[in-house]
């Protein structure tokens, strides 16, 4: 539990931090200009998944300021489905592994990835194309064992009091949330929150029963240093799994934010909706997980 | 290198061949040769699957291998190719096991139980699959021995993960193995330990004595050893130098070497050379040239009428045994079977796709009685230990005997094995108010089987709140189980899936007016 306070405090030291916003200078020198504020959420369109990603974390002062040499990092994707790339029920495979470059690049020492998926696993981590992807970039990908989930207090928490979390994912130095927007029956829309479920393990159906209580507790304690939303593909129908193409729409779009409830108020525009049509995301404020309102973000978009 | 050597060589290699075959029936793709090719070779699964199917079952035409080897060589399978042969020597030799003559007054006994068997096959019941060997190999692998090695697996693995350092190295060893050997959970089989108990008993007998199960009991040995009869590989003793020492006979595997040492008993000599390699005087040849002295141990008449009403009893007593209605409900066969009575006749039992099934979804089980004898130890799904993967057409492509057809994905997507009805007592919304729909989560047809309407519910307190109340819409559904498998509720599922027999073998009785 100690190297997770270690990370919330290292947030709150690098938040503060400012730096300027060209590209091509890594994380660790962006930290070291003075006097720019840093954007609290990017959006980045039109370029291929990779360019997306990373224009959007470098328009965001660069890796260097979540990832430290060193650190053990989880790269998160969601590989919650036996599906292909094109049915936008999994990340797309290129912003995992854009994502794992990143890391490497600002010194970490390992990328683990992994999710606790609802198909079979073997078939969601082969036909999402992730694994593959994922090794290539240098990560190891393994899968969950039960022997690395352990029952954790939650004593911020004014609903969930208990629950099994991955102990790799708690322990990690950093975490990096990349979930797919899409759409979800009981939840609107699966994002950057419900993606933290793939590191819970247990009976997670149940805690569809107060998900807009328990989505934003689940967040705040599991606390990623950044979340990065892939729009390349978005699911607006039929979701959390679909399988019909009808339902896909190709948007090209990369949202990212330290704060995982901005990230998600954001992504309610891709669907048409308001951030304020979703329980989990106006409860969000309560547990310090971000601005909600879009017109107060300090929001910058770029279009490659 | 002697041939008894060579033997023991082939020997390996084959049941090394069947263990590969057996690990990779459970890859999701790729598969170049087919994993059922012992299952397809054994004539003997091949002729009373043919007969009690009355129909032609063309995957099974290449058992016409073994029958002519047997018919030149004689039971060279039972000696050199047999992976239940091979797990007993493998036994005998752990234990160095005795041989005991006196067992070949047990010989008749696998005679009659396959007349008994082919009598039940003219009948119509496939019941042959109890004491196949191959059948039974592969079953216990599947449902007994893989299990404990990774329940074992899992065992070390958990007592070494408490070690903070070896935790990633390890994730990795056994995400490296997941993806070749090992299924991902310890998975579970309710006639585990009944399937377990008669390998347990077949294994102790050779402890007893060397290929107990193989002199006495097996009916392919038995279907084999009636075919032998003008095999031209054939032992010879030469009587000039024999010494009547009797090592022969003592070292004789199936005790095919009776009293006077020259003569084979070649209904069960299974071609082992032992005898010639342990001869001390180097007399005994086993070649290609003349005809041995055969000594032939013949059936009483009385005997073979009693093993034909063995089996006509076999048979009846399965056919009018009793089926609840209500346990047949839950039999929810595989995607491709036909109908169930061809099911049945068909299944032998190989298990093959509970084994493929158990890395996948995890849901064939071994029936138990839930559809009476005639289906005793069929695979059937059990949604409350897995699910049928929408993607996945494994089971489909690893049946012997045709029993469950290969579908390609498109069929399989469409292909209905059940249908999903929501228990509105014991299902959150209906129950008590609390949003769920978990079920509609997991349901994988591209237009979801399961869909919600929102409705108004007053709660106890007065207080009302309009939440998603699911149903299952009954065109879409095709009876995978996921819903039940994924039903967070405690106890009971609060959707259940049952099989829809004349709805999944498409009669037309069902689907909207």
């Amino acid at each position: 539990m100690s190297g997770h306070t270690n990370r919330r405090e290292f947030i709150k030291t690098t938040g503060l931090l400012t730096a300027g916003t060209m590209l091509g200078i890594s994380g660790s020198l962006w930290a070291e200009i003075p006097g720019n504020e840093l954007p609290s959420i990017v959006v980045v369109k039109n370029g291929s998944p990779a360019e997306n990603t990373r224009k959007a974390v470098a328009l965001l002062g660069g890796m260097g300021r979540f990832v430290k040499k060193g650190d053990t990092v989880v790269v998160k994707p969601n590989i919650g489905w036996d599906r292909k790339p094109e049915q936008a029920a999994n990340t797309t495979p290129e912003v995992v592994s854009e994502t794992i470059k990143l890391c490497f690049e600002s010194g970490a020492d390992k990328v683990l990835v992994f999710d606790n998926t609802c198909n079979n696993p073997k078939r969601c981590y082969a036909n999402s194309g992730i694994a593959e992807a994922a090794e290539d970039a240098g990560a190891i990908v393994s899968y969950m064992a039960d022997a690395g989930y352990k029952e954790y207090d939650m004593p911020e928490a004014t609903h969930l009091k208990k629950w099994a979390f991955y102990s790799l994912a708690m322990e990690a130095d950093c975490i990096i949330n990349v979930p797919i927007a899409k759409h979800h029956g009981i939840a609107e829309l699966t994002l950057g929150m419900k993606n933290l479920m793939g590191v819970m393990g247990g009976m997670r159906g149940r805690i569809h029963w107060k998900i807009h209580q328990y989505l934003p507790e689940i967040a705040a304690f599991v606390k990623p240093e950044l979340t990065i939303i892939d729009a390349t593909r978005i699911l607006k129908a039929n979701g959390p799994q679909g399988g019909n193409l009808d339902d896909v729409e190709r948007l090209d779009t990369i949202i990212a934010s330290p704060h995982i409830g901005t990230a998600d108020a954001y992504a309610t525009d891709l669907f048409g909706k308001k951030p304020t049509d979703i329980g989990y995301i106006i409860n969000g404020p309560e547990y310090g997980l971000g601005e909600i309102d879009i017109e107060k973000m300090n929001l910058r978009i770029e279009t490659i | 290198m002697t041939v008894r050597k060579l033997r023991i060589v082939t020997q390996v290699l084959f049941f090394l061949f069947f263990l590969y075959l057996f690990w990779i029936t459970s890859e999701i793709s790729g598969r170049l040769i087919p994993v059922d090719l012992f299952l397809r070779a054994d004539p003997l699964l091949a002729v009373t699957g043919i007969i009690a199917a009355r129909a032609i079952i063309p995957a099974m035409f290449i058992s016409v291998v073994v029958i002519i080897a047997t018919l030149l060589l004689g039971r060279v399978f039972c000696g050199w190719v047999c992976p239940m042969g091979t797990t007993l020597d493998l036994t005998s030799r752990i234990g160095n096991t005795a041989n005991r003559y006196k067992l070949n007054k047990t010989h008749h006994l696998k005679y009659y139980l396959l007349i008994g068997f082919l009598v039940a096959s003219i009948l119509g019941f496939q019941l042959v699959y109890h004491l196949d060997p191959i059948s039974l190999i592969t079953r216990t692998f599947t449902v007994v021995i893989l299990p404990i090695l990774v329940k074992s697996f899992n065992f070390i693995f958990n007592l070494l993960f408490n070690i903070k350092p070896l935790q990633i190295p390890l994730l990795q060893i056994q995400s490296s193995m997941v993806d070749s050997l090992l299924p991902l959970e310890p998975y579970f089989f309710q006639s585990a330990f009944v399937l377990g108990l008669i390998f347990t008993i077949i294994i102790g007998f050779e402890l007893y004595s060397r290929r107990t199960f193989c002199q006495s009991v097996c009916p392919l040995g038995a279907l084999l050893g009636l075919l032998c009869k003008p095999q031209i590989l054939t032992r010879k003793v030469d009587e000039d130098g024999c010494t009547m020492c009797a090592q022969c006979q003592d070292v004789c595997k199936t005790n095919a070497i009776p009293d006077d040492y020259h003569e084979t008993e070649l209904r069960e000599c299974i071609q082992c050379f032992n005898c010639v390699d342990t001869c001390p005087e180097n007399v005994i040849t086993i070649n290609f040239t003349g005809a041995a002295q055969q000594h032939k141990t013949d059936f009483t008449r009385r005997k073979l009428v009693f093993a034909g009403a063995g089996g006509i009893a076999g048979a009846a007593f399965t056919g009018i045994s009793f089926i609840r209605p209500d346990e047949s409900s839950k039999l929810i066969r595989p995607p491709g079977t036909v109908s169930e009575k061809e099911f049945v006749e068909r299944c032998v039992r190989c298990y093959q796709c509970i084994r493929a099934c158990a890395t996948s979804g995890n849901f064939l089980q071994p029936s138990l009685l839930e559809g009476g004898w005639e289906s005793l130890l069929s695979p059937y799904g059990v949604a409350a230990t897995g699910y049928c993967e929408f993607n996945c057409t494994l089971c489909t492509e690893v049946c012997p005997t045709d029993a469950i057809k290969e579908l390609d994905m498109e069929t399989k997507h469409k292909t209905i094995i059940g249908l999903a009805f929501f228990d509105k007592n014991r299902c959150l919304p209906y129950k008590d108010g609390t949003p769920c729909i978990v079920c509609e989560e997991h349901c994988p047809t591209p237009e979801k089987a399961i869909q919600f309407n929102e409705e108004e519910y007053t709660y106890p307190d007065g207080s009302s709140r309009v939440i998603k109340v699911p149903y299952v819409v009954e065109n879409l559904c095709i009876g995978c189980g996921i819903c039940e498998y994924k039903c967070p509720v405690e106890g009971a599922p609060g959707i259940y899936v049952t099989n829809q027999t004349e709805r999944s073998y498409n009669t037309g009785l069902y689907g909207y007016p």
